[in-house]
C-alpha cells in the first residue's frame, strides 16, 4: 500500500512538472484513467476532496458532495450518506466528473456505484483511500486533482506550505512522548477507542504523541481497559466532547477520572473531519503539538 | 383476519367473492404495469415519457418518437430499469412467500423471517463484511446472505423433524430460538465492526435497491421465479391444509412433501431477494392481509395476487424511496416500514371491530 502510494506520489509530481495541457489523462487508484478537459461541474464526495479542490481555488466548479463535504462552507447540495450513495442523484446532478475516493467506494453498495456510473457515461476519478498514507497521501490526492485542474503550480505550493508547517510541528514537540487514547464519543455510555490506523493515528504521531491503543480498527471503550492503558492525554472530537457533556461529562465517563488524563484534565479536542486525512493535518497536529509541549513540559 | 380463513362463508359471498377475485386478478396487472411504467419514468434524472418510450423502442429499430440525449438512454438501460425489474421481482417473491407462509402456519402472523430466513442472511452478510471475506469479489454479500439464509433454512428444517415428519408448531418454536440465536451472532459482528463496517451492515439491514445492476438481477431472477411461479402450483394442497393437517391428507393431499416443497420454495424466493436488496420488511406480511381482504381465501388467487401486489408496491416504494430526497436517496425497508406499519395497525384495528360485531 505504502510502495504503491510512493510510486503515485512520484509519478503524480512528474506529471505535474509538465505545464498542463487543456486535455488532462489522470489514473486513479483503481488504475482507471480519466480524462478531462477542464471540469465544470463536479461531484466531489468525501469532505477531504471537497477541501482540496477548495485549497485548489476550484471549489466554483463543485456541484455535488456526501454528508461529510462540510467544510470549509456547508452550502453544496448532498447526495446523501457516503456508505451509500445514490447512482441515479449523482447523475441528475450532470456532473462531467464524479471524483470520490478509494475508501469511498470500498462499502459493498458503493462498488457497484462505480460500476452503474461508468456505464452512464459518468467520468469517475478514484483517489487513494483517505484514512492512510498520512501527508504523503494528501499530497498524492492534491497532485491528481491538480491535473485534474490542470493547476500544478497551486499544488506544489500547497505542498511545500505542509511541509514548513511539518517543520514547525516537529519544532514544537514535547521531549517526551505523551501515551495517548483517541476517544470517539457517541453518548456518556457509547464510546469508542480509535486504534493504530488511520487520521486519528496519524494526527497522535504527528503531534509527538504515542498511540496506545492496542488495537488497529475502532474497539468499544471498557472503563476498566482504559484505566489499564492509563492514558497521560485524550482526544476527542469537538462534536464528541458536546455529546458527553462538555469536559465535565468527560471526566464522568467511567474509568476517565482514574488516569492521569483524568487526573489532570488533559482532554484535547480536534476537528470533526480528522479520520479522513486531510489538508488540515499539519495545522491540526501543530496545534496538538504545541498544547502538549505546554502541559508536558520539557 | 383469521376469520377470513377459519369460517365457511354463506354461498352468497362465495359468489361475490369469486366475481371480485376475477376482477382484481384482471385489474392487478394493470396497476403493476402502471406502476412500473410510471417508475421507469420518474427519477432524478429527467427523462420524459416520450424520451423513455423512444429508448426503449430504438433497439427495435424504430425512429425515435423524442429526441433524447445518450445519457438519458444509459440511465435509463443500465439503472432505472434493471432496478425496476429488481423491484418487481423482489416484492413479488416476498409477497407470496408471506402468503404461502400464512398458509402453511394458519397464522396470519407468520411472515418468512419467521423461518430465519432473513436473521440467517443478515448474520452472513454481517459475517461477511466484519471478518472480511471476500471469497466471490464483488458478489461475496449477496452470496454470503443467500447461504445464510439456506443454512437458517435447513437448520430449522432439521429442528422441526419429528419422527420423519415435519411438525409445523416446532418449526416456528425453532424459527423464533434461531432467530434470537442469528441476532445475538449479528449483534456480535456489529460490536466487532468497525465505524465503517457498521455503517455498511446498517444500510444492508434497511435494504435499498440501488445496487441494481443487470448481472444482479439476473443472478437473483431465476430463483425469485422459481417462487413466484411455483408456490401458486400448491394453492388446491394450501387450500386444503386451513382444514387442518389430517383433513388434508385425507382428501389426498401429500402434505408432507407440500410443507417441503413450501418451506424450500419460500427460502430460495426471500433468501434470493434479501441477497440482491437486503432486508425489507413488512412487504411479506401486509399484502398477503390486503390481498386477503379484497380475494377472500382462496389460494388459488391469493397467491398470484399478492405476487402482482407486492410487485406494485416495491416498485412504488422505491420510487418514492429515490425521489423523496433527491438527489440523495433513502433505505427501501424504511419506506415499507413506514407505509407498512401504520397500515397493518389499522387493519388490526379492524380486525378486531369485526371480532366485536
Amino acid at each position: 500500500m505504502h510502495k504503491s502510494l510512493k510510486t503515485t506520489l512520484a509519478l503524480s509530481l512528474a506529471l505535474s512538472l509538465f505545464p498542463a495541457a487543456s486535455a488532462a489523462q489522470v489514473k486513479g487508484a483503481d488504475g482507471v484513467s480519466v480524462n478531462v478537459t477542464n471540469p465544470k461541474r463536479v461531484v466531489a464526495l468525501n469532505g477531504t476532496t471537497v477541501e482540496l479542490i477548495y485549497r485548489l481555488g476550484k471549489q466554483g466548479t463543485i456541484v455535488g458532495t456526501d454528508v461529510t463535504g462540510t467544510y470549509p462552507a456547508n452550502k453544496i447540495p448532498s447526495v446523501g450518506h457516503w456508505a451509500q450513495l445514490p447512482a441515479e442523484g449523482i447523475i441528475s446532478l450532470k456532473p462531467d466528473l464524479v471524483i470520490g475516493t478509494a475508501d469511498n467506494f470500498a462499502t459493498p453498495k458503493n462498488t457497484t456505484l462505480v460500476q452503474q456510473l461508468r456505464a452512464a457515461g459518468v467520468k469517475v476519478l478514484v483517489l487513494p483511500a483517505t484514512d492512510m498514507g498520512g501527508l504523503d497521501g494528501v499530497k498524492t490526492r492534491l497532485n491528481l486533482l491538480s491535473q485534474v485542474y490542470g493547476v500544478p503550480s497551486a499544488a506544489s505550493g500547497l505542498s511545500k506550505s505542509f511541509d514548513t508547517t511539518l517543520a514547525a510541528v516537529k519544532a514544537n514537540r514535547p521531549k517526551v512522548a505523551p501515551k495517548v487514547i483517541f476517544l470517539y464519543a457517541h453518548s456518556p455510555s457509547d464510546a469508542t477507542i480509535y486504534g493504530t490506523e488511520g487520521g486519528a493515528n496519524e494526527l497522535i504521531e504527528l503531534a509527538g504523541g504515542k498511540n496506545i491503543a492496542p488495537f488497529k480498527d475502532t474497539k468499544a471503550l471498557t472503563a476498566e481497559a482504559l484505566v489499564a492503558m492509563n492514558p497521560d492525554a485524550i482526544i476527542m472530537l469537538n462534536r464528541g466532547l458536546d455529546s458527553v457533556g462538555g469536559m465535565e461529562g468527560v471526566l464522568k465517563m467511567p474509568g476517565v477520572a482514574q488516569t492521569n488524563a483524568g487526573k489532570n484534565k488533559r482532554i484535547y479536542t480536534v476537528d470533526n473531519s480528522i479520520r479522513w486525512i486531510g489538508p488540515r493535518l499539519p495545522e491540526f497536529a501543530l496545534q496538538l503539538a504545541r498544547e502538549w509541549k505546554k502541559d508536558f513540559g520539557r | 383476519m383469521t376469520t377470513s380463513l377459519t369460517s365457511t362463508p354463506v354461498p352468497a359471498t362465495v359468489s361475490r367473492q369469486r366475481v371480485r377475485a376475477r376482477w382484481v386478478l384482471v385489474l392487478l396487472p394493470l396497476v403493476l404495469l402502471a406502476a412500473v411504467v410510471f417508475a421507469v419514468g420518474t427519477g432524478a434524472v429527467h427523462i420524459a415519457p416520450a424520451q423513455v418510450v423512444a429508448i426503449l423502442l430504438a433497439p427495435l429499430g424504430v425512429p425515435p418518437l423524442a429526441a433524447y440525449e445518450e445519457q438519458q438512454a444509459a440511465v435509463l438501460h443500465a439503472i432505472r430499469l434493471p432496478r425496476v425489474v429488481l423491484g418487481l421481482l423482489v416484492g413479488a417473491g416476498l409477497a407470496v412467500a408471506g402468503t404461502a407462509m400464512q398458509g402453511l402456519f394458519r397464522n396470519p402472523l407468520a411472515d418468512p423471517g419467521l423461518l430465519g430466513i432473513s436473521s440467517g442472511a443478515s448474520l452472513a452478510a454481517a459475517m461477511s463484511v466484519v471478518l472480511g471475506i471476500h471469497l466471490f469479489g464483488s458478489y461475496t454479500l449477496p452470496v454470503m446472505a443467500f447461504l445464510g439464509s439456506v443454512v437458517a433454512t435447513v437448520i430449522i428444517y432439521a429442528l422441526a423433524q419429528d419422527r420423519g415428519r415435519m411438525n409445523v408448531a416446532t418449526m416456528l418454536l425453532a424459527g423464533i430460538a434461531v432467530n434470537a440465536l442469528c441476532g445475538a451472532g449479528t449483534g456480535l459482528m456489529t460490536y466487532l465492526a468497525t465505524d465503517e463496517q457498521l455503517r455498511s451492515i446498517t444500510f444492508w439491514q434497511l435494504g435499498s435497491l440501488g445496487a441494481a445492476t443487470w448481472p444482479t438481477v439476473l443472478s437473483a431472477a431465476p430463483l425469485l421465479l422459481v417462487g413466484v411461479l411455483g408456490l401458486p402450483l400448491l394453492a388446491r394442497a394450501l387450500n386444503a391444509l386451513t382444514l387442518g393437517e389430517s383433513s388434508a391428507a385425507h382428501l389426498g393431499i401429500p402434505v408432507t412433501a407440500v410443507k417441503w416443497a413450501v418451506v424450500g420454495l419460500v427460502a430460495l424466493s426471500v433468501g434470493a431477494g434479501v441477497a440482491v436488496a437486503g432486508a425489507i420488511g413488512f412487504v411479506g406480511l401486509v399484502v398477503p392481509h390486503l390481498m386477503r381482504l379484497l380475494t377472500g381465501p382462496n389460494h388459488a388467487t391469493l397467491l398470484p395476487a399478492s405476487a402482482l401486489a407486492g410487485a406494485t408496491l416495491l416498485v412504488l416504494a422505491d420510487l418514492l424511496a429515490r425521489t423523496i430526497v433527491m438527489p440523495s436517496e433513502l433505505p427501501i425497508g424504511i419506506v415499507t416500514a413506514l407505509l407498512g406499519a401504520p397500515f397493518f395497525l389499522y387493519l388490526l384495528r379492524q380486525g378486531r371491530k369485526g371480532e366485536r360485531l
